[in-house]
């Protein structure tokens, strides 16, 4: 199909724009990377660092599409395999939090959503309101000042070996807990979802299903998929960028610390490396979410 | 019954967010615009008589020591200094090793060339993490550089002082000057070409609006902090910069939003009565289209993204990328002083988190409640 | 007159708001609708019509503060215990009615869909845009299996489906089975609609307003078509609207509303023809004699003592002795609560809230006429022409197909007199009023504006131009940009002429004010401060503020109720007759065109099909097959001219290609099956002076 098509280029296009722009960005630093890392002609030539500006990118890119991000400025070793050991660790904090945030806020914001003008209601919007107004760190603290002053259970080493229950989720809840509240993104998925539910609760057709007497949850259900998974999406990138934060706070070795720890040594290729994966995941997902569009959505099939 | 025009504005929707917004957002201005010059010290002032002071407001200590603070100061008293206030301690105090931060234990200062901003930690070390969320303090190693010892130590100081003997009362309202001026750059940014993007992409449509379509799809595949890391990497960390390339990344909400309404405007035929009443594009799009209908959008988007940008900066600070020591920023003050909550000296941190947050709520209940009754009048 | 009647609603109120402060949406009304009866509901924009019928069904808008009276629905209690909800007093409305609401939707559990049908307005945006029109027939039919005998599984209870869709007139049924909403068309959906409601086999249907949103032509088939349900299933409809055209033609019995109650109820026949209320009677006369200005009514009818409609009531202002007049100074007449316990509870069958019901007439029959129009006969004679247009052609693509909107139109418009343009939706007329304005590229032909060509002049002389042709729209909430004032968005009609003083925009603004019958001091309100008369008044000074010669009328009135039409009209000849303004009409609705229009032109799909003075456009008149159904189209008691439109096929309007656009819906066409309409387009000949037709076999 055509708009599928028109989609997937669309996806490509995007990444290389992407990559263009991070690759410029860098490439903006004053003075000659090579020396301010007092790198050696032999890794300064592995970098492609001697090259013209134009081949470095495409080499750079050629590297990039075989997974190959080059090596770190700072200590030699591989971007692809530092990014592989730190990614698992970030990937389940991420996935964790954003499930947090939708198991909160898809019942609160239906509610608040059917409901607006109710006294709970209001008091959703008002306590969703401030939470997102307190900065992951400051909320980072706090929930540490709690647990680990007051009541001292939290475990700090990252969990290794087999799956055992307690380290595993001390380790993992706290800064899953500051994620999905902290970043605002909890606060962020109960007003559009509650917006949304509102905007169907007063379509036409669901006054139409009443009027017929038949079950509205069906209607219901088959409008919110695609918003639902859209501001999934939309909130990607913030979630993700909240990750610096939080995995600072917390000294939790992911690929947020590593970008954070790469910026402070100035670990060219480290970053770029970061950063990529990171555009990449989303664009993932903002292609799932067209994709799904396509498919679900009847008046997105031309 | 007649009601007094207060009552009827309270009525209205969205009128105490805008009320409450207001008193915050107001007093930061004030405090931005006077600067230090109510406050009994200025921020470069070290009260050295008085290092680590408590507030003076007996109540609120008491009713802001958390227990563990309580319980740090019990242990201070058992250890045999007797006095329940810390005053006047002194910086070679074994306690007080977390002030000197970790870097200054592993005594390996940073010495990479590379490293930005020289008082920064050097994080590699994971294992050290051990016996607590100890994440790199900032090794500011002692006074040096905070400015002179200050002329009038007998004043009191209301919210207490920092390990410097700094004035917590003077670096609050420091710190509002250095959120609130980089804010605006970043409004500068994100409104001074959203809006305009945003009203040729809705207005023009076809080809322009693809490329402004591609623009944002860009930069919002890129997470917002992330993107700022990378220039700080490239650049040096200069606030002004940052807050700039804050704005860029804000630019596709605001002209998604304008374009939106302007799309949806254009319909309702008054842009095509207007080119029947032969004005020109400008005037259409300036006046029409922006002054008579989308600028209480933007006043809206100006106090959101004022909002995310004391968001931002003040975690750029605490990450050691935003406003450096001896400049004093809200995130830099609890960056500096990580530690201190947890052994009793809470008024360190509590003030600035405390400031933080009202801030960026003001900000918030200020852009939401003008939302909520730009809704009302337009009868959604 | 009705023994046990199906439906019967009682001193029924709905009020809006609270702590005192009420808007009677809903004021002691009372209705009853018999078995297979078919009732009409009529009232002006805002009279409450749909309130009651929604209130009745659970399903109103917002928080109503109070609400009383009793429905039964074949004996069944409709409306709950009504002591959960009164609220005289607290202003926390939201929070009483909920608890309401929901035992009113208990209470309903069972009737909704399956006793009571219900159609809206919009046809397509009532069904689920994720849904096909299948998958919505099956989920009606499941409801509802126990009145579908043996059709129990899928197949079955598809073949039932497509049966039910084809009783509704939608022969492609099996087509139409897969497809999405957003793929029909609005007489379609809105046939699906009625279909999913006979899915229950109810007793009674509710239709609100269900062909406003309608082409004339699918109106009037839509009409026959609720006349078909009720003598098929002996189906009991309440048709609620606000054009007497639609209600006279199917109705038994008619219920008039203002201002949230029931002024006069009777037998059609006797409503339409004698009404007994002044307010009907006012209704009758804007619906049949266009032109003549509207005293407005009142703005409270409840305030003050004495009738309300006193102001407007033409036997009061002019039959009335000064005795008889004092009475309704004094007295408010009896509503129809009092009318009620009188007559020891039965709902009065034919009565209306009136001293002197029999003094009241309107001042001819329920039918549109052009017999008291003014023609200016100078532009009837005149062969001097304002505009011409030649050849104009016109092609939009849409994704990989393209199409002519206007495929080579040429006609001329006399100078101080009205062309008209009708149409159905998309054939064109929009596009040839903006191309006409220039403010859309043409793809061929000259627009001749007193001599020189507007396609070709340079854009100074444009912004000259533009000061004399001027543009009406349909929608003046549009137009109007609601962030200016009223004077504001006047005065820039002005900056095309250079730097005029402050004090002439002042006098130049009020002026226009004036002469549209709008108070000056309406300059500095702005738009949603203003009626929606007023407003589309607002956008004629807008035009008339440069002094045009010319102005593009598109729709102009489509939007406003029947009374404020009439105003709107009224103005618009009277510009014409002191002004000596030359106008081009576009409307779809053709009667309304007769009444302004020297000359008509009508489209379809793209091509002017038939061109003649107004006095030909008679049914028996119209040389085009399309005319003629265009003309028998509005709704009429005419049995003769139900038999015209009996002969049109029920088919949806495509854009065929190749031949007559219109063949297959022609009668002529399908009767003779002649090849040439499908080969070739006929071209626009002139078969008697002045009258032209597109037809290879022209009606006699
Ligand atoms: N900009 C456009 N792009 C593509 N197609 C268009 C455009 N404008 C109009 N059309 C199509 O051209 C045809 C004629 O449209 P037009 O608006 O002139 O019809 P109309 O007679 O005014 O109908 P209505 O009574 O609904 O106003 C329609 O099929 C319409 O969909
Ligand atoms: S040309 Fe043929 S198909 Fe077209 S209107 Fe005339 S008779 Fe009908
Ligand atoms: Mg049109």
């Amino acid at each position: 199909m055509r708009s599928i098509a028109k989609i997937v280029g669309f996806f490509a296009g995007s990444l290389f724009l992407v990559s263009l722009l991070i690759f410029g960005i860098i490439h903006l630093t004053p003075g000659d990377i090579a020396e301010i890392h007092n790198l050696s002609p032999s890794t300064a030539h592995q970098l492609y660092l001697d090259r013209p500006m134009a081949i470095q990118y495409f080499l750079w890119l050629r590297g990039c599409l075989t997974l190959d991000f080059g090596i770190s400025m700072v200590n030699g070793a591989k971007v692809s395999s530092q990014i592989a050991e730190y990614a698992p660790p970030t990937l389940l904090l991420t996935f964790g939090s954003l499930f947090l945030s939708l198991l909160v806020s898809i019942p609160l914001g239906v509610y608040r959503g059917l409901r607006p003008v109710s006294p709970l209601g209001k008091f959703i919007s008002l306590a969703v309101y401030t939470l997102s107004s307190i900065p992951v760190f400051v909320l980072g603290y706090i929930v540490l000042a709690v647990v680990f002053g007051v009541f001292r259970f939290y475990v700090t080493t990252p969990p290794d070996g087999p799956f055992r229950f307690w380290p595993y989720v001390s380790y993992y809840s706290l800064p899953i807990f500051v994620l999905a509240v902290g970043n605002g993104t909890i606060g962020e998925f109960v007003r559009f979802i509650s917006l949304e539910v509102q905007n169907v609760n007063s379509a036409m057709f669901i006054k139409a299903a009443r009027a017929r007497g038949s079950s509205l949850w069906k209607h219901f259900f088959r409008s919110m998929v695609l918003p639902i998974f859209n501001i999934i999406v939309t909130n990607m990138a913030v979630l993700l960028g909240g990750l610096v934060v939080v995995e600072r706070i917390f000294n939790f070795h992911g690929l947020g610390w590593l970008s954070w720890e790469a910026t402070l040594k100035r670990d060219f290729s480290v970053i770029m490396g970061i950063t990529l994966v990171m555009a990449f995941l989303i664009r993932v997902f903002m292609l799932a979410n067209d994709l799904l569009a396509v498919w679900l959505d009847p008046r997105m099939r031309e | 019954m007649k009601r007094s025009a207060f009552y009827k504005y309270l009525k209205k929707p969205g009128s105490y967010r805008i009320l409450a917004g207001s008193i915050i957002v107001g007093l930061l201005a004030l405090a931005t615009l006077t600067g230090g010059a109510w406050t009994s010290y200025g921020p470069d002032e070290l009260d050295l008589d008085h290092l680590l002071t408590p507030p003076s407001v007996g109540w609120m200590k008491r009713l802001l020591a958390t227990e563990a603070g309580l319980r740090m100061q019990q242990r201070n008293q058992a250890g045999g200094r007797g006095d329940s206030h810390p005053r006047a301690v002194t910086a070679d105090d074994e306690d007080l090793d977390f002030l000197q931060g970790d870097s200054a234990r592993d005594g390996k200062p940073a010495e990479d060339s590379a490293s930005l901003g020289g008082a920064a930690g050097s994080p590699t070390d994971a294992g050290s993490g051990g016996e607590g969320p100890s994440a790199a303090g900032a090794a500011t190693g002692g006074d040096g550089g905070y400015g002179q010892e200050a002329r009038h130590t007998n004043k009191a100081h209301l919210l207490g002082t920092d390990k410097n003997g700094r004035d917590m009362m003077a670096l609050l309202v420091a710190g509002a000057r250095n959120c609130f001026l980089p804010g605006l750059v970043t409004c500068a940014f994100a409104l001074g070409l959203g809006v305009p993007l945003g009203l040729f992409a809705g207005y023009y449509g076809g080809r322009v609006r693809k490329i402004v379509g591609t623009f944002n799809s860009t930069i919002l595949s890129l997470p917002r902090l992330v993107l700022i890391l990378v220039v700080i990497c490239a650049l040096e960390p200069n606030v002004y910069y940052t807050m700039g390339v804050l704005g860029a990344t804000l630019i596709p909400r605001v002209s998604e939003l304008i374009a939106t309404r302007v799309r949806i405007l254009s319909n309702m035929g008054f842009i095509l009565a207007a080119k029947e009443a032969a004005l020109s594009d400008f005037k259409i799009l300036y006046r029409h289209l922006f002054w008579y209908q989308n600028r209480a959008v933007f006043f809206i988007q100006f106090s959101l993204i004022m909002a995310e940008s004391i968001l931002v900066e003040t975690t750029l600070s605490y990450l050691q990328f935003g406003t450096k020591p001896p400049e004093v920023s809200w995130g830099n003050i609890i960056e500096g002083s990580q530690m201190s909550f947890f052994s009793g000296f809470y008024w360190i941190t509590f003030f600035p988190a405390m400031a933080i947050i009202l801030a960026i709520l003001g900000f918030f209940y200020l852009g939401d409640g003008l939302n909520a009754r730009l809704a009302y009048r337009e009868g959604r | 007159m009705l023994e046990v009647p199906l439906l019967s609603i009682k001193d029924l109120c709905i009020w809006f708001g609270g702590g005192g402060n009420y808007l009677k949406a809903v004021n002691h009304a009372s209705l009853e609708v018999g078995r297979g009866e078919i009732v009409g509901l009529i009232g002006q924009s805002g009279s409450g019509k749909t309130t009651l019928a929604m209130g009745l069904l659970g399903l109103v808008k917002g928080y109503p503060g109070l609400w009383a009276g009793t429905a039964e629905l074949d004996g069944k209690n409709l409306l709950p215990d009504m002591s959960r909800l009164i609220t005289l007093k607290g202003d926390n409305v939201e929070k009483r009615y909920i608890p309401y609401q929901r035992a009113h939707r208990r209470q309903l559990h069972g009737v909704l869909g399956r006793e009571i049908a219900t159609i809206f307005q919009e046809p397509k945006a009532s069904l689920d845009p994720f849904y096909t029109v299948g998958e919505h027939m099956l989920e009606a039919l499941e409801r509802n299996l126990d009145r579908h005998g043996g059709a129990a599984t899928g197949g079955g209870l598809k073949a039932v489906g497509i049966g039910l869709l084809k009783d509704v007139g939608l022969v492609d049924a099996e087509n139409l089975w897969g497809l999405h909403p957003h793929e029909i068309s609005g007489g379609m959906a809105q046939r699906v609609m009625i279909s999913m409601a006979l899915c229950a086999k109810p007793k009674l249907l509710i239709a609100d307003e269900p062909s406003t949103s309608l082409d004339v032509t699918t109106q009037a088939k839509l009409l026959q078509l609720f006349l078909h349900l009720r003598d098929k299933h002996g189906l009991s409809i309440i048709i609620i609207s606000h054009d007497i055209g639609v209600i006279q033609e199917i109705s038994s019995r008619i219920y008039v509303m203002h201002r949230g109650s029931v002024v006069e109820t009777g037998a059609s026949a006797r409503v339409l023809s004698s009404p007994k209320h002044p307010y009907t009677a006012s209704l009758l006369d804007s619906f049949s004699r266009f032109g003549e200005k509207l005293p407005m009514p009142p703005a409270n009818p409840d305030a003050g003592k004495g009738c309300a409609y006193r102001e407007m009531c033409a036997a009061y202002r002019g039959m009335l002795t000064q005795d008889e007049r004092t009475r309704c100074e004094g007295d408010k007449p009896p509503g129809q609560a009092e009318s009620l316990a009188a007559a020891a509870g039965v709902a009065p069958v034919d009565w209306s809230k009136c001293h002197y019901a029999d003094k009241n007439k309107a001042h001819g029959p329920g039918t549109p006429s052009t017999a008291n129009m003014d023609r200016l006969s100078a532009a009837d004679g005149s062969q001097e022409n304002i505009v011409e247009v030649r050849a104009l052609r016109k092609r939009f693509s849409q994704g990989t197909r393209s199409f002519l909107a206007l495929n080579d139109i040429s006609l001329s418009i006399p100078k101080g007199g009205t062309y008209g343009l009708v149409g159905e939706s998309g054939s064109g007329k929009s596009t040839l009023g903006l191309s006409l304005m220039a403010l859309q590229d043409v793809d061929g032909g000259e627009i001749i504006y007193k001599g020189e060509d507007i396609l070709k002049q340079s854009k100074a002389r444009m912004l000259v131009l533009r000061r004399e042709i001027r543009m009406l729209f349909q929608h003046p909430e549009g137009v109007l940009n609601s962030g200016m004032t009223i004077e504001s968005i006047l005065a820039e009609g002005l900056e095309r002429e250079g730097r005029v003083e402050t004090a002439d925009k002042r006098r130049r603004v009020s002026e226009a004010l004036e002469q549209v019958r709008l108070d000056p001091s309406h300059g500095a309100r702005y738009p949603s401060n203003l009626s929606s008369g007023e407003k589309q008044r607002a956008t004629i000074a807008r035009a008339l503020i440069t002094k045009p010669a010319f102005l593009v009328c598109d729709e102009p009135v489509a939007s406003l109720d029947l009374a404020i039409q009439s105003q709107v009209m009224s103005l618009l000849k009277e510009f014409q007759r002191h002004l000596g303004l030359s106008y081009l009409f576009i409307s779809h609705n053709l009667a309304l065109v007769k009444i302004l229009a020297h000359r008509i032109g009508v489209m379809y799909m793209g091509y002017l099909v038939e061109e003649a003075r107004v006095e030909h456009f008679t049914v028996s008149g119209v040389r085009h097959p399309y005319t003629r159904l265009l003309l028998a189209s509005t709704p009429s008691l005419d049995p003769g001219i139900r038999e015209v439109l009996a002969a049109y096929p029920d088919v949806e309007p495509v854009r065929l290609e190749g031949g007559c656009p219109f063949r297959n819906r022609c009668p002529v066409y399908l009767s003779k099956r002649d090849s040439i309409c499908e080969t070739a387009m006929p071209p626009l000949v002139e078969h008697s002076a002045g009258a032209r037709v597109a037809c290879h076999f022209p009606l006699g």
